[in-house]
C-alpha cells in the first residue's frame, strides 16, 4: 500500500507542473502524417489518414477493433515493411524528414521512433543487456563506463532503477509484468529516440501496474513525443493531450483530449465514447 | 433521458441516466408546487397550508440527496463521457438550485405565519402575486429547457430574469410607498419585501438552471459573449 500512496503523492507534484490541455495546440509538430494509406493486399486498412503530432507531448489513438489505430502506430516507424503484401501510401514526415524515403536507413529511423508492445518482450537476455543491446549495436557508447551510464540513465528514466540495481544480471524475463514493461521502454529510450510508439502497453498489466506505467508516461512526455494506442477510453484521457478517434481505417476526429472526452464533434465520436449503439 | 437518439450498449446504464432525468423531473415538480403553495399560504394567510408546504421542503431535501448518491454512483460505475457526463454533473447542480428554492418556498410560506393577525391591504399582495406567477413560469421554462435539451429556451429563461429584477425594483418602492403613508404598515411591509426578495432569488436559481441547460445541450457555458444573451448580470 506504500507504493500506492508513493505513488498518488508523486501524481499530485505532476498535476502542478502540467501543462494546460490547451497548450497542445501551440507544441511544435514532431510527426506529421499527410493522406496515409494502407492496403493489405487487395484489402484497404487505412484511408487518407492526415494528423499532425505535437512534440513533447502524448497523443492517443482510439477507436474500436480493427479501426485501424495500430496499422497507422505501425507506419510510423514502417513496422508494416515487416508485413508481406503491405503497402503505404501518402507521406510520413518526422521533423521534415520523409520516413518513407527509399534511402532512409530504417534502422537508424527505429532508434529514432522507438516502440513498446502490448506484452512486454523483454529478450531473454540480463535486464543490463536488455537495455545495453541497442546502445552497442548503434555505436553509442564508446567504453564501459558509456554503457553503464546510458543503462542506468534509462533504467532510471523508465522508473525501474531502484527495484532493479541490485540484480542487473538477473534475465529481464524474471521481473514481474509492470516490471518487464517497463524495461522494454527502458530500453527504447536507451538508444535516445525522440519518439515513443506505445500499442496498448497496459492491458497485460494489473491496475497498479497500469497506475505506474501512466504516471511513467506523464513524466516521459517532458522529453519525448509519445504515440499511444489504447482500448482504454479512461487511460486515453488521462494520459493523453491530443486525442484521435479512427473508425473502419479513417480519422473521425482529432483534438485536445479534453475537448474529445467532453464534448466532441462527431457522432460516431460520441458513440463509441459514450458507450451507445453507433 | 430525451435527444440523444441512440441508446447504451449497456442498457442498465440507459435506465439509470433515464431514471436520473425523470428524478430531475419530479423534483421539479414538487419545487414549483412548493412554490405556489408558498406563495398560497402567504397570501391567503392560510396556517395548514403553510405547515403542509414546511413539510414537503424535508421531502425536496431527501430527493436532492437521492440525485446526489445517483451521480455520484454512476460516475464511479460507469465512468461517463461527453454529453452522459454533462447529464450527470448538471443534475448535480440542477438539483443543488431547486433544493435551495425549495428552502425559499418554505421561507415564504414561514413568513404567512408570522403575518397571521396583521391588518394587510390586498393591494399590498398584488406586486407579490404577479412576480410569483412570473417566477413560477422562469422555474417551468428553465426546467423544460434542461429536459428538451434547448438550448435556445435556455437563453430565453435568462433575457427573463431582467424582467423578474425589474419587477422586484417595482415591488420595493411600492412597499416603500406603504411604508412612508402609514408606519404601522411597516412590519407587514418588511414581511413581504423578504418575500419578494426570495421570489427575485428563486428567479436567480432559474437562471441557473437554464445555464445548466444550455451547458448540457451545448458543452459550452453560458457566457455574456452569446449573441442572443442580452441579459447584463450574467455570474463571473
Amino acid at each position: 500500500m506504500d507504493m500506492i500512496a508513493g505513488k498518488i503523492k508523486l501524481t499530485s507534484k505532476t498535476v502542478d507542473q502540467s501543462m494546460n490541455p490547451l497548450d497542445v495546440l501551440e507544441r511544435e509538430t514532431r510527426l506529421s502524417a499527410r493522406d496515409v494509406t494502407v492496403h493489405y493486399g487487395d484489402k484497404q486498412a487505412l484511408f487518407g489518414i492526415s494528423i499532425d503530432i505535437p512534440d513533447r507531448a502524448v497523443t492517443s489513438f482510439i477507436g474500436p477493433s480493427g479501426c485501424g489505430k495500430s496499422t497507422f502506430l505501425r507506419c510510423i516507424n514502417r513496422m508494416n515493411d515487416t508485413i508481406e503484401g503491405a503497402r503505404v501510401g501518402g507521406s510520413i514526415k518526422l521533423d521534415g524528414d520523409d520516413v518513407y524515403d527509399p534511402n532512409l536507413d530504417v534502422v537508424e529511423l527505429r532508434a529514432r521512433v522507438g516502440m513498446v508492445f502490448q506484452k512486454p518482450n523483454p529478450f531473454p537476455k540480463s535486464i543490463y543487456e536488455n537495455v545495453a543491446y541497442g546502445p552497442k549495436i548503434h555505436g553509442l557508447a564508446r567504453s564501459r563506463t558509456d554503457l553503464d551510464e546510458i543503462v542506468v540513465s534509462s533504467l532510471r528514466k523508465a522508473g525501474l532503477f531502484e527495484e532493479v540495481k541490485d540484480r542487473l544480471n538477473e534475465p529481464g524475463t524474471s521481473l514481474s509484468g509492470g516490471q518487464q514493461q517497463r524495461l522494454c521502454i527502458a530500453r527504447a529510450i536507451a538508444v535516445g529516440p525522440q519518439v515513443i510508439l506505445m500499442d496498448e502497453p497496459c492491458s497485460a498489466l494489473d491496475p497498479i501496474a497500469t497506475a505506474i506505467i501512466e504516471e511513467l508516461i506523464d513524466e516521459l512526455r517532458e522529453n519525448y513525443t509519445i504515440v499511444i494506442v489504447t482500448h482504454s477510453m479512461q487511460q486515453a484521457a488521462r494520459v493523453s493531450q491530443k486525442t484521435a478517434f479512427f473508425h473502419l481505417g479513417k480519422l473521425i476526429e482529432e483534438g485536445v483530449t479534453e475537448d474529445i472526452f467532453t464534448n466532441p464533434e462527431h457522432k460516431q465520436t460520441q458513440d463509441y465514447i459514450m458507450g451507445r449503439i453507433g | 433521458m430525451p435527444a440523444t437518439g441512440t441508446d447504451h450498449i449497456v442498457t442498465a446504464y440507459s435506465d439509470e441516466l433515464i431514471q436520473l432525468a425523470q428524478s430531475i423531473a419530479e423534483m421539479g415538480g414538487q419545487v414549483e408546487l412548493a412554490i405556489e403553495n408558498g406563495t398560497k399560504a402567504l397570501l391567503k394567510l392560510d396556517r395548514e397550508l403553510a405547515d403542509l408546504t414546511i413539510i414537503a421542503d424535508q421531502r425536496i431535501d431527501d430527493m436532492q440527496r437521492n440525485i446526489d448518491d445517483m451521480a455520484v454512483s454512476m460516475i464511479a460505475r460507469r465512468q461517463p463521457m461527453a454529453s452522459d457526463l454533462r447529464a450527470i454533473i448538471t443534475s448535480i447542480h440542477v438539483a443543488n438550485d431547486l433544493e435551495r428554492v425549495g428552502d425559499m418556498a418554505k421561507q415564504l410560506a414561514r413568513r404567512s405565519l408570522k403575518l397571521e393577525g396583521m391588518s394587510l391591504q390586498p393591494t399590498f399582495y398584488n406586486g407579490v402575486k404577479n412576480m410569483t406567477a412570473l417566477v413560477l413560469r422562469q422555474i417551468k421554462d428553465s426546467l423544460d429547457a434542461y429536459s428538451s435539451r434547448n438550448a435556445a429556451a435556455a437563453i430565453q429563461v435568462c433575457n427573463h430574469d431582467d424582467e423578474v429584477d425589474a419587477m422586484y425594483t417595482s415591488l420595493f418602492r411600492e412597499l416603500l410607498t406603504y411604508m412612508m403613508e402609514d408606519p404601522r404598515n411597516i412590519t407587514p411591509c418588511t414581511h413581504l419585501l423578504f418575500c419578494a426578495k426570495n421570489l427575485e432569488r428563486i428567479g436567480d436559481h432559474a437562471t441557473n438552471i437554464a445555464e445548466h441547460a444550455y451547458y448540457l445541450q451545448t458543452g459550452k457555458q453560458l457566457t455574456s459573449d452569446i449573441q442572443e444573451l442580452h441579459r447584463t448580470q450574467i455570474k463571473a
